[in-house]
């Protein structure tokens, strides 16, 4: 190519133009998120990312449909409900204990939860390297560890040992990946882990009274006591689960409400019955809970699943006053005064899902209520100690703290009490919240109880769940799947 | 390659052939003058015509009067040329008038655009699609992709009858999952992602197919890239056209629904009861009649152009108007479009200008309401007698009555479009200015800039009270909820700006019979610079002249992430350098290569760059002396071409981001406490994915020019496909998209048009081509990619999967093996492949005739190979409504081997019972136009038409129509060749009139 420098010129110009204002230009900042190098600047973000640990709580794949179908609908305590023709995808087969490893809801709870311990890993990861205040560093990550091990909890409950992912891992650290994400560990690793967790936490966590007001609602150390106490009776850890629980009732932070009804109201919301719960308010809500328990049919409050069941209501010792604060009867008039019509399609509801819409926080959004899930609460506490202390002969320490429950139900004192008497004692305390089903497998009660509930329960099969099938295609076919599926 | 031929304007071979001219440069030394003038037939004189001296040095052009005068002696032969009239040798003379008859033309000296310049068909060397004007007018659309199905080899096409919507354009298969899959449209210069044009404003649409021809468009090349040009003012005197034509829509064709009596016997069956419903239902209600009506389109376009030497000019304006099938669905848009040239500094200057202004405003409705009218039982009215919406409730006798117990889930389809209050407005602003300097004769300088600007607007409006009553027929506006909104008024605001600047210079060289063509420059470019603000409050007053939300009467906030949301999009940028060398011997042996580097934002550090080479060659074998003998055959050029281009059409950063949002209540009053987290991981290795693809075609026009036709073979594969694998939730909740997939598309596509003048009365055309592609998911190197699924029907059920050494967007279902003792369906264990929803062929046929003032033409086109989802069908949760013919033919204990199931009430697992084959024929368009003799000096034309478009259609697919594009542009893991909530395909019937004056 040949030409003069004159024509050469304005072709210059332009490259020079052009050259001059180029490539420093594509090292773009982003425009709607944090990068990370930004998030880092700031002390402050480290408060941001152990709420967003709690956050995970509200979502819908924690404690909604799917949740409610694996741990109430299975049970004796609680029927599918809704219509006959809706069948919730799986939850007809929840009811009927014909579920599979393929239904949606056992994926659901599965990735839930692992992506709050996912949460959890990457806040104690950044935790580490945020230069904050170490007192408020230590209770930061007290907090996250107790999350950890109440998601671990769950699964463990559910699945029996699962893989125990307890860092951040890189993605592209195919070793590791196939080493931890994808191996099972044993059940008693898992509990092992839920322990340690759950340890450090109670070291590190101030008691619930130590907390500011504005940050009530936070995993205080009585809260991983509870736990804990809970994770050693489910291991038959008797004695630890004794000491434990004394711990909790020793702080003089928890007592019973005087009435039972209001425990699960609004009214009873973080009140001294409460050790832990889910914080929801208006303006960020409880994803799905109430909606999927809600009443069926006119004027439409929900979905109308997870029904109380014929065999709990006939349960009840005459005079009980749980039976009419968990059991909502159609027709009646509702303790806010709301008229429970006949045109709902069931004869009866989950009195401890209903949002009040007159008498209680609302904005008509169903889908996402103010209505804070209760976790863990002092009665459940004191009936773990109760049996931790039966189970170690210590009858009469059990007889006052199962006596203290039923007197709080109007129920009259026992004068003795069988192991059966406080099994009951629990289902009726502690009715659709979510324990029966694993308080039948953990006390080898299930397969009677579901017999008489007319529900083929198979021994060696149905005291897990399957591991979703989803999760074992990611796997490669690494994690095994349960006896039985 | 050349689709058509008709309608040839010789004013687009724009100047830049006359540098072709000068390799004949020579010298003589001679002092004598050659006067005189050139002119055509009619005495016109004709500037800018090319003089030279044969065997000598001499050389001048016409001036703009025609006249010249060249150094010459008596008696040499002097050569005049220009590239729209035939070359003329004539000897020499003092005093000469010189006649040039208009050239002949050919396809193969169109104009074709080719990146950053433009260049003669028949020297083309990579496979590039040019469609006229004409024929894209032929079929009246909103959009002229929509219009151009079945026009192109390789350009499939997926169109979509919903008022407003654009069709998804796949060129030479789908390359990718993730990234863009759609075309790079260059309108006038302007880089844009989509076209908003009327089609009456194009003159040409140009498709750039292979790599060697995307190459020099770097990673925005790998879809394929549509180059527009919009049409422009010639010289003679002001045009002005008007086009106008009204027609009416209706459905092309319904699937037949049970009756009351048919619908109470199914799901009795299906609750194993006789009388849960009644046999005896006072309402029978047919659905989709009841939110469906004729549809109406009207479009109107005037157009002013003109030129002078120095400057033409072009203004147009349309207006489109559509209501569509679905009750108050309605579509408007006005375009304005004005291009204009000027030229100064003896024509060394060239400013080109162009804009073009759409307003649409659009009223969208659910079209979830096609499939609640296909699921929404007949027992069920639209209103009870007391003037109250219907509801699914069933009394003690079981008949639909005012109460009782709900017995489906499906929402009132009437009601739901009647509540549905939603209405949009754009306005877009496309616009180029671009400067052309020609320095000498053998070199200039380009520079274009243009840019897109989009504005939206749009409210939606939720009457919560009216439509809870609606749903709660016996109760009363008391009843409802105090502490819940009246109503829900939303108010949203959306922008967008985009730019792209290029600067290149073209240098040619012509020496003996070599041709040198050098391009090379820079380009700009910022995208994805995208606001988004939208407000929402309650209890607004009911007329809608008040909904401003200041007029709330609930200002209190409700959820802080939905009454305010301002989502700022971070920008995409780009910045290349190219350049591209082109050689031919003696018009014969054709050569190009060109090579692009590339850098873009949206990767890290290393990864920005990219390098995408392109080779191509091409040999025109009829000039060769072997081949002239050959009468028959007129041309023949064989071309073989290699080129690299990339796709970064994806996110706009791979960095680790902590959005906000996730927020927690802590504290006596529950005060929210901001909260963030990490949604998904992000692997520093992604980068851009690289098309890579080996053309070879062949062209040829035979028999007298009345056969012309273009061959393709080519492979190509698509490295570094970006995937997103889901992995763990507790590695990343979120997908993390990996460079890791390859994809295979090879494919076949033959053009033939045979074209003939019986008569100067009557002449006739035939047309046709076909498009065979294979594509594979050759290759995923992640050895964690495992599924990557989608297709989902909002029920828990999903349908489609991406495995390696398949085809993307098949469909993994459970295969049928039969039925079991009870009726039900048995499965296979594990999911089958059940065919993709992409078709392995398509193919057009067009054909035409002019007799006398009578015109007549139709379009033809099909597809075959694909799978179509009957997603409507696969969507019982118990209650619903179930299809005529299912219920001719289901099992009983009498009728053990029926065809389908016994009735069930449960969610239908995704199984190979709801796939179908997908293939269809369909005459997309017939034409009858007849032009009414001159009447009226100032009028030169009128014809008026009537077109019917998709009449008919052959297909054994059962639903309303086998063409499926699916929502979120045509993503293949989303609703594309799935038929739910999808808009049928229309049939429309045309009156239109076109006037020349």
């Amino acid at each position: 190519m040949k030409f003069n420098i004159k024509n050469k010129i304005p072709f210059l110009l332009i490259a020079l133009v052009v050259f001059s204002s180029c490539e420093e230009d594509l090292n773009v900042v982003p425009n709607d998120a944090l990068s990370e190098l930004d998030f880092l600047n700031n002390p402050a973000n480290a408060i941001q990312l152990v709420n967003g640990v709690y956050n995970k709580q509200l979502d819908w794949n924690m404690y909604s449909f799917s949740w409610i179908g694996m741990t109430s609908i299975t049970s004796d305590d609680a029927d599918k409900g809704s219509t006959a023709t809706d069948t919730g995808s799986d939850k007809h087969k929840m009811d009927n204990l014909t579920f599979e490893s393929t239904d949606m809801s056992f994926n659901d709870v599965w990735n839930g939860r692992y992506d709050g311990i996912y949460r959890a890993n990457n806040a104690l990861f950044y935790l580490e390297q945020l230069n904050i205040d170490a007192s408020l560093k230590n209770r930061l990550i007290g907090e996250v560890k107790f999350l950890r091990a109440l998601y671990y909890f769950d699964l463990v409950r559910c699945f029996g040992g699962v893989p125990l992912v307890i860092s951040k891992i890189d993605i592209n650290d195919s070793e590791t990946v196939n080493n931890v994400v994808f191996v099972r560990k044993s059940k008693t690793e898992t509990y092992a882990q839920i322990e340690t967790d759950l340890t450090d936490a109670i070291e590190k966590l101030p008691i619930k009274s130590q907390y500011v007001g504005a940050d009530l609602g936070r995993a205080t150390k009585g809260a991983a006591q509870a736990l804990l106490a809970k994770a050693y009776l489910y291991q038959e850890k008797w004695q630890l689960a004794f000491d434990m629980s004394s711990n909790v009732m020793t702080s003089g932070q928890y007592d019973l409400l005087p009435n039972y009804a209001d425990v699960w109201k609004e009214m009873g919301e973080n009140k001294s019955e409460s050790i832990y719960e889910v914080q929801a308010t208006l303006t960020k809500g409880l994803v799905g809970y109430t909606d999927v328990q809600g009443p069926r049919g006119t004027p439409d409050l929900g979905w109308g699943f997870n029904t109380p069941s014929v065999q709990l209501m006939n349960s009840y010792e005459p005079g009980d006053v749980r039976k009419n604060a968990t059991i909502m009867m159609v027709p009646s008039v509702l303790w806010d005064g709301f008229i429970a019509p006949p045109t709902w399609n069931n004869p009866r509801y989950n009195y401890k899902a209903y949002q009040s819409s007159i008498a209680e926080s609302w904005d008509g959004n169903k889908g996402e209520t103010a209505k804070n899930l209760r976790i863990l609460k002092y009665s459940d506490l004191l009936l773990i100690h109760a049996e931790a202390a039966f189970k170690l002969g210590n009858t009469s320490e059990a007889l006052t703290q199962v006596n203290g429950i039923r007197n709080r139900a109007l129920l009259p004192s026992l004068s003795s009490l069988t192991i059966q008497q406080l099994y009951n004692e629990r289902r009726w305390e502690m009715a659709m919240e979510h324990d029966r089903w694993f308080d039948l497998i953990r006390t080898g009660q299930a397969n009677a109880a579901m017999q008489a509930n007319g529900k083929d329960f198979v021994v060696g099969k149905h005291e897990l769940f399957p591991i979703p099938s989803e999760q074992i295609i990611k796997s490669g076919g690494r994690l095994i799947q349960n006896p039985g599926y | 390659m050349f689709v058509v031929i008709n309608l040839v304007d010789a004013n687009f071979m724009i100047k830049v052939n006359l540098f072709y001219l000068f390799f004949l440069l020579s010298f003589v030394s001679f002092a004598q003058f050659s006067k005189g003038k050139v002119v055509d037939r009619n005495g016109m004189p004709i500037p800018e015509v090319s003089i030279i001296v044969l065997n000598g040095k001499q050389s001048t052009i016409t001036d703009s009067d025609g006249t010249f005068s060249i150094k010459t002696s008596v008696g040499d032969r002097l050569q005049f040329s220009k590239p729209t009239f035939e070359t003329t040798t004539i000897k020499a003379t003092t005093s000469m008038t010189v006649t040039l008859e208009p050239k002949k033309v050919t396809q193969l000296d169109e104009v074709i655009v080719v990146g950053y310049g433009t260049k003669k068909a028949g020297s083309i060397t990579g496979s590039v699609a040019q469609i006229k004007s004409a024929d894209i007018l032929r079929t009246p659309a909103q959009s002229a992709i929509q219009a151009i199905q079945g026009k192109a080899a390789g350009v499939n096409i997926v169109t979509n009858d919903e008022p407003g919507a654009n069709p998804s354009i796949r060129i030479r298969g789908l390359g990718t999952v993730l990234g863009g899959r759609d075309p790079l449209y260059v309108i006038d210069g302007v880089e844009s992602g989509g076209l908003n044009l009327s089609p009456s404003e194009i003159a040409t649409l140009d498709i750039l197919k292979d790599a060697s021809s995307l190459a020099i468009y770097g990673q925005k090349g790998s879809n394929g890239v549509v180059v527009i040009t919009t049409k422009k003012g010639k010289k003679g005197g002001i045009k002005i056209t008007y086009d106008s034509y009204y027609g009416q829509k209706s459905i092309q064709r319904k699937v037949r629904m049970s009756d009351s009596y048919r619908y109470a016997y199914y799901n009795n069956v299906a609750l194993g009861s006789t009388s849960y419903f009644s046999f005896d239902q006072p309402y029978n209600t047919n659905w989709l009649n009841q939110i469906t009506s004729n549809g109406e389109v009207t479009s109107n376009a005037v157009s002013i152009s003109g030129a002078s030497d120095n400057a033409n000019y072009y203004l147009g304006v349309t207006n489109y108007k559509e209501k569509g099938i679905l009750n108050g669905t309605q579509f408007d848009r006005t375009n304005i479009n004005s291009r204009n040239e000027f030229r100064a500094f003896d024509n060394k200057l060239k400013i080109t200008q162009a804009i073009n202004i759409s307003n649409i405003r659009n009223t969208p409705k659910p079209l979830s309401a096609f499939t609640n009218a296909y699921k929404q039982a007949p027992i069920m009215p639209v209103k009870y007698e007391n003037g109250r919406w219907g509801v699914p409730l069933l009394n003690p006798s079981g008949v639909n009555d005012i109460q009782g117990i709900r017995y489906n889930n499906v929402a009132n389809p009437a009601a739901q479009l009647f509540y549905s209050d939603e209405n949009n407005k754009n306005l877009n602003l496309l616009g180029s200015v671009g400067a052309e300097y020609k320095i000498s004769d053998s070199f200039k300088i380009n520079s274009n800039f243009g840019a897109n600007f989009d504005w939206s607007k749009g409210y939606s409006f939720t009457a919560s009270r009216e439509i809870w009553l609606s749903q709660n027929p016996t109760s009363t506006a008391e009843n409802y909820s105090a502490s819940s909104p009246i109503n829900i008024l939303n108010q949203r605001r959306g922008s967008f700006y985009e730019w792209n600047w290029d600067n290149y210079f073209t240098y040619k060289k012509s020496f003996n019979s070599h041709d040198f063509t050098f391009v090379g420059g820079t380009s700009r470019s910022t995208k994805n610079n995208n606001e988004y603000l939208s407000g929402t409050r309650w209890n607004v007053p009911e007329q809608s002249n008040y909904w401003s939300l200041g007029l709330s009467s609930y200002n209190t906030p409700t959820a802080p992430g939905s009454v305010v949301s301002n989502i700022q999009s971070t920008p995409i940028i780009s910045i290349a350098y190219f350049g591209r060398l082109e050689y031919e011997y003696a018009s014969k042996y054709l050569f190009s290569a060109s090579l692009r580097r590339e850098g873009i934002s949206s990767f890290i550090k290393s990864k920005k760059w990219g390098m995408f080479p392109a080779v191509s060659a091409g040999w025109i074998l009829s000039k060769e002396n072997f081949l002239e003998n050959i009468k028959f055959v007129n041309f023949l050029k064989l071309r073989v071409g290699y080129g690299e281009v990339g796709n970064g059409n994806g996110n706009a950063v791979n960095t680790i981001l902590f959005p906000s949002g996730y927020n927690y209540a802590f504290g006596t009053n529950q005060n929210i406490n901001a909260g963030t987290s990490i949604p998904y991981q992000v692997d520093p290795n992604l980068t851009w994915e690289t098309m890579k693809e080996f053309d070879f075609g062949v062209d040829f026009t035979i028999l007298n020019n009345k056969i012309s036709g273009t061959i393709d073979i080519y492979n190509r594969n698509s490295d570094d496909v970006i995937l997103p694998v889901e992995l763990p939730s507790v590695l990343s909740p979120g997908d993390v998209n990996l460079s890791t997939g390859k994809v295979s598309n090879k494919g076949f596509e033959l053009t033939l048009k045979w074209n003939d003048a019986i008569n100067d009365k009557f002449n006739y055309w035939v047309g046709g081509n076909f498009s065979y592609n294979k594509n594979t998911l050759s290759k995923v190197y992640n050895s964690f990619f495992t599924n990557l699924i989608g297709g989902g029907l909002g029920n828990g059920q999903w349908t489609k999967q991406v495995k390696e050494g398949e085809s993307l967007g098949s469909f993994y279902v459970y295969q049928v093996t039969g039925l079991n003792q009870d009726g039900g369906f048995t499965y296979s264990t594990e999911r089958v492949n059940a065919g993709s929803f992409l078709p392995t062929y398509t193919y057009g046929i067009n054909f035409g005739a002019n007799y006398r003032k009578f015109d007549f033409s139709v379009d033809t086109y099909g597809v075959g190979g694909n799978k179509v989802y009957n997603g409507k069908k696969a969507q019982r949760f118990g209650g619903e409504n179930i299809e005529y013919a299912s219920l001719q033919n289901f099992w009983t204990p009498s009728n053990p081997n029926a065809e389908n199931p016994t009735p069930f009430n449960d969610v239908p697992i995704a199984s190979t019972y709801y796939i179908e084959d997908g293939s269809y024929l369909r005459i997309n368009n017939i034409t009858i136009g007849y032009t009414l003799p001159k009447f009226f000096n100032q009028i030169n034309k009128v014809r008026v038409y009537a077109t019917a478009v998709n009449p008919f259609i052959i297909t054994k697919f059962s639903g309303y129509s086998p063409e499926i594009s699916g929502g979120d542009g045509g993503n293949p893991l989303g609703s594309a060749g799935i038929e739910l909530d999808a808009y049928p395909t229309n049939k429309t019937f045309l009156l239109g009139l076109n006037v020349i004056f």
